[in-house]
Formats: C-alpha cells, structure tokens, sequence
C-alpha cells in the first residue's frame, strides 16, 4: 500500500466526486476524477492511492479523466479500482498493470427458484455437496487435463467451449459479458510455461479471496428490474468469485517483462515503471491483447465450467435437473480486463482501449451489448461484499456512459492487512462466529479464512452507496450469505 | 541460515529477508515465500532436480530481478508438479545467474495444509541490495 498519505489536491467536483487537476503533476496529460463520499475519501487519502490516479492520467491516450471508484486502493502502478481509457488513433497505449495479475478476475451470480425455507433445512448438505463437488484450495486444479490442442480452443472460444461441451446452456452465453469470449484472443502468443500452468485448471476454484457462495435475497430496491433479472426476496442464488488462474498469472508475468522493454523503446517517461506499456497499436501491444483475451476467455470457461458443477451439486441434493430448480445464469461480469469498446468523447463515437482494474463494467438500458431479456432496465452489475454480510446486485445507469466509459466499483475493498487480520482473529473462530449468525463456512485454510473475515474489510454498502448517489448504477437487491466455500 | 520477517501490505505479502551470501539470500526467500503459502511443508526430499534462473543481460546487474526470477521459477514448479523446495545446494551464484540443486518433496492437498494462494512474485518495491561483510537483503511483495 502506499506508505504515505496523499498531500495534493482533492478538489470536490459535484455529488461524491474528487478532482485530482492535471496541474497537480507533471507530465498529467488530464485529470483525475474520484467518486467517494466524505466518508470514503479519507481512508483514500491516507491511502496514497489517488498518487496512482495521477500518474495513470500521464499515460500516451488517456482520455476524459484517469479514473477511481470508491473501492479504490493502492495497487501496482494502476490502483485498485482505477478505470483508464485510451485512444489508439491518439497514439494510446495498453499496460498489463491496468488489468492486474488476475486477469479477468470477476464474479457470475445464478439465481434460482429455491427459496429459503426449501434451503434452510438442507444448507449442511448442500454446502458440503458443493464443497466436495468444486475443487478448491492452494496446489487443487480442475477434474482434467486440457491436451494443448484444447487449451487453444478454450483460449479461443471461453465460455463457449465449456457449453459446447455439454457443461451449460446456450442462454449462459447471452447472459455473459461479451458472450464469454473476446474476439482476437491469440494462443500464440501465450507462452508454453502458461500452458503448462492453466492445463489442468479450468473448473478450479483456486484459494484467497476467490469464492463461492450460497446466498439469499434479502431485500430488493428496484422491484421492476429485480423481476427482470429473476431475483426475488427469499431467493436463493449462488456466486462465484475467480478468475484465470495460473493462466493468466503467467500471461501477466510474461508481458510485463515485455512491456517494461517497450516503455523504454517507445521513449515514454513513466512516473512508475509498474505501469509500463506499449502503444495498442504496436506489435507489443497487440501481443498483449492477444494474451490477454485469451486469459480472458480461459477465465469465462472456467466460471462457466465452476457453475456447472454448482448446478450438478444442486441438482443431486434436491433430486431434481437444474432446469427445473431454475438455475439460470443472471450475469457474468469481468473486474479486471482490456477491452476495446466504442464510448462517446468529444461528441463522436471512438473506440477506445478501455482498462477497468478492479472495476466492472456498467452499461445502461437500450446498449447494444446487454441481452436482450435486459435490455429495457440495463446490465446486471454484481458486486460482491466480504463474507460476513452482503453482497449488492446493480443495474447500470446512463450517466456511467458519459463519465466513467460504463464503469462502477467491483467490491468492498480491503481495510486491513493479511497479516493484521490473522493476528486478529484465527480461522476457526472466524468459522464459529459465521455460524453463530446462520452463515456456514468450508474452507482448505484456516488461515485464508481468517484473513478473509469481515473486518478485514470496508463495508461493500459504503461503496455501493456512493455509485448509486453519483448516479453510475443503481441498486436492484442485496444478497446475504448463507453458506462460504473458499479454498 | 537467513532471517526474514513479514511486512503488512493491505492486499498482499511482504517480505523483508537478509542472507549471510547471496545463496544465502536465495534459499532463504524461498524458504519465506513457502512458509507464507503452505502451514504443512512435505517431510521428506523425493525429487531433486536443477533450478536455474538467469537474468536478461542488459549493461548493469539486476539482483533484483535474478530473485524474482529464482522465485518464479520455484512457483512454477510447485503449481505444475506440486513441487515445495525443501534443500538447497547451489552452483553458480552471481549477480546474473543462479543455479542450485534443489530437493523437493511433493505437497498434497490431502495431508498438507496451505495457508494463501501466491498468484506472482511482484516487482512493487522490489529493492535488492548487498551489505558490508557480504551479506545480502531484500525486500519483496508477493501477489496473492
């Protein structure tokens, strides 16, 4: 984390909004902009993170402003929670650090026509069932090994070979961020050493903060747009927080040893070398994005693949095929990606490279990329809370078009360190008191458990509360846990 | 035998760690950054196998990147072949190039407990330096 607090300027610029001015620095080539509250901001502020949004507004391209959501934390070169768009016309580049290690980490939310009197009685079992159902845990992979020929075909098609595969519908596509699969991914230019790595992941949990989680509708905000999304109060749903495992991992690595190359070739002065990068446009930046979709795609097959045996875990505990307990896909969204999407600046419409680490995309009713069952209320928008209280389903809003290229937060934000939250507390009281509250917990860790307990945490309400005040979304329903499985 | 100690990070690990040599410095970042991922180490050598790690040349020594090398290298072995470095003996050991013949045991999930996942080994404040007396330190985070 930053090890000083933020000295420059915090400017108030209308409802929950910070302006960093590209005066503050040199080399700001526009401002910054950070949506917080008067609570938020000063944990931000003593964060050192917004010195982050002023040096991502330096990179070659940026447009409108260089980004935060109220989730926003230090990071590596980019923060967390940080939203960056480049113009490839303008000479914008692409960086692996505005998309993170993790690369298309994100959250997928299946809903159901269980509700919580038909889960109550039988959440031991059924928690238990998922757990021995999904591998999870440090060193766990997946149920097979990919042949190399299948792995290209999973970073080529994502989601799409999963269900291909028997293992999903074809409405899980639809109900999907870009269909599961980003055009352009290249195997190619994925190494062997993250092939070896990804072969025998797809459908693995992986440990940390990843999880999945049996939760229940327990208020709903907006009725109209809850209906439409198929969440009602007393549902139960089931959420899966991963990403592209050790695929992506070793993508990352790679491109960051080339990219630091690059910003050196293509002269740029960076005021961190963490956010090194390369024009779009250039054969490194193209490599990139090759890479980088194919981890994307990898990520989607593996959420479609986790869900998949969530729906078989389910099915056998209530003696009944997934379609009719009504396991349907809500939504899939990706938190840490590079998209090229075409955004409104300066009056015409440009594609832009749009970088959202730790942010999810938010696009509004009538966009074209919004399923058809949502288009008339907008794209679901799940954001996940710390395990011990609730997580937020959002629907995205007009005005997050026009100022933050359809992007909000992607979740509470880390308060406290790994190393102060175990020292607070150990797993197995952390375990105790979920229960103590009605929440069950599985886990391969003890120690993960207690570094993922509540007050490690800031509270997701706090962030959620400040999206929907500045207008980017708006809250549909709020999911409480039921039951915990990490690895 | 080295020293290291753990520094707080909001969302990840640190390390600071200190070795009598630079292969003192090695082993014992690598005995730390096992030690955080996994509670149960294996009890016994089953593979020994080189590890190597070199530098991309350039015009200055980078010990720096000669670490995270070495330890990306360890990684890789424990999530392809579930691999945990238990003993080290070590050849070449220079400012651009480390090569040691490590012994392995093999970690199960079945047996072993783990602690957190370890996604990189990060160059966010990378700072690698040697001492007087020849002594060597680090400090280093840890994606996790």
């Amino acid at each position: 984390m930053g090890d000083r607090a933020f000295s420059g300027p915090l400017e108030p610029a209308g409802e929950c909004r910070w302006r960093i001015p590209k005066s503050y620095k040199a080399g700001m080539r526009v401002d910054g902009l950070i949506y917080a509250d008067e609570k938020l901001i000063a944990p931000i502020r003593g964060d050192n993170a917004p010195e982050q949004v002023a040096n991502v507004a330096t990179l070659p391209g940026i447009q409108k402003a260089s980004l935060a959501m109220p989730d926003i934390h230090w990071g590596y070169g980019f923060p967390i929670g940080g939203v960056a768009a480049m113009d490839p016309a303008e000479g914008g580049v692409v960086s692996p650090g505005g998309v993170g290690y993790d690369i298309n980490c994100g959250v997928r939310l299946m809903r159901s026509d269980l509700t919580v009197a038909d889960v109550a009685p039988r959440l031991e079992p059924l928690l238990a069932e998922i757990f021995n159902t999904v591998p999870c845990g440090v060193g766990v992979g997946g149920k097979e090994v990919l042949a190399p020929s299948e792995l290209r075909r999973v970073a080529r098609e994502g989601a799409r070979y999963v269900v291909r595969h028997g293992r999903g519908w074809d409405e899980d596509l639809d109900h999907t961020e870009a269909g599961g699969c980003l055009d352009g991914a290249d195997p190619d230019a994925v190494s062997k050493r993250a092939a070896e790595r990804g072969k025998n992941q797809v459908g693995s949990l992986g440990a940390g903060n990843h999880f999945l989680e049996i939760q229940a509708v327990d208020e709903v905000f907006d009725a109209a747009t809850a209906e439409a999304f198929g969440m009602a109060v007393g549902g139960i749903a089931f959420m899966i927080h991963c990403g592209s495992r050790g695929y992506g991992h070793q993508i990352c690595d790679d491109s960051l040893k080339t990219m630091r190359g690059a910003a050196r070739k293509y002269g740029f002065d960076l005021p961190d070398q963490q956010l090194c990068c390369a024009p779009v446009s250039s054969d490194e930046g193209q490599a990139y994005l090759g890479a980088m979709r194919a981890a994307a795609n990898y990520a989607w097959a593996n959420r479609q693949a986790l869900m998949d045996l969530v729906r078989q875990a389910v099915s056998r505990v209530f003696g009944r095929p997934a379609e009719r307990l009504g396991l349907g896909l809500v939504y899939d969204v990706a938190h840490n990606i590079a998209k090229i999407e075409t955004h409104e600046v300066d009056g015409r419409p440009r594609p832009l490279c749009v970088h959202r680490k730790g942010a999810t995309r938010a696009f509004p009713a009538g966009h074209p990329e919004v399923p058809a069952a949502y288009r008339k209320v907008g794209q679901p928008v799940i954001i996940p809370g710390d395990m011990g209280r609730y997580s937020f389903l959002l629907v995205g809003l007009p005005p997050a078009m026009a100022e933050t290229f359809g992007s909000v937060c992607h979740g509470a934000g880390r308060a406290m360190s790994r190393t102060e939250a175990s020292r607070r507390v150990r797993g197995e009281q952390v375990r105790r008191d979920l229960a103590a509250r009605g929440i069950l917990a599985l886990s391969r860790s003890w120690q993960g458990l207690a570094e993922e307990h509540s007050g490690a945490y800031k509270d997701v309400a706090d962030v959620v509360a400040v999206v929907e005040r500045a207008g980017l979304a708006r809250r549909v329903c709020r999911l409480r846990p039921l039951g915990v499985i990490k690895g | 035998m080295g020293t290291f100690e753990v520094f707080d990070h909001t969302a990840d690990i640190g390390l600071k760690v200190r070795g009598t040599n630079l292969a003192d410095l090695l082993e014992t970042a690598a005995r730390a950054t096992f030690g955080q991922m996994l509670r149960d180490l294996p009890a016994d050598v089953e593979v020994i196998g080189e590890v190597r790690a070199a530098t991309a040349g350039g015009i200055e020594d980078d010990p720096g990147e000669l670490l995270v090398l070495w330890l990306q290298e360890l990684l890789y072995r424990f999530e392809t072949e579930r691999l945990v470095p238990l003993t080290f003996t070590f050849g070449v050991v220079g400012p651009r190039e480390a090569c040691a013949d490590v012994g392995f045991g093999r970690f199960d999930p079945r047996r072993h407990q783990a602690r957190l996942e370890i996604k990189a080994v990060t160059y966010h404040g990378l700072d690698v330096h040697a001492e007087a007396g020849g002594a060597w330190s680090a400090r280093f985070i840890l994606d996790v």
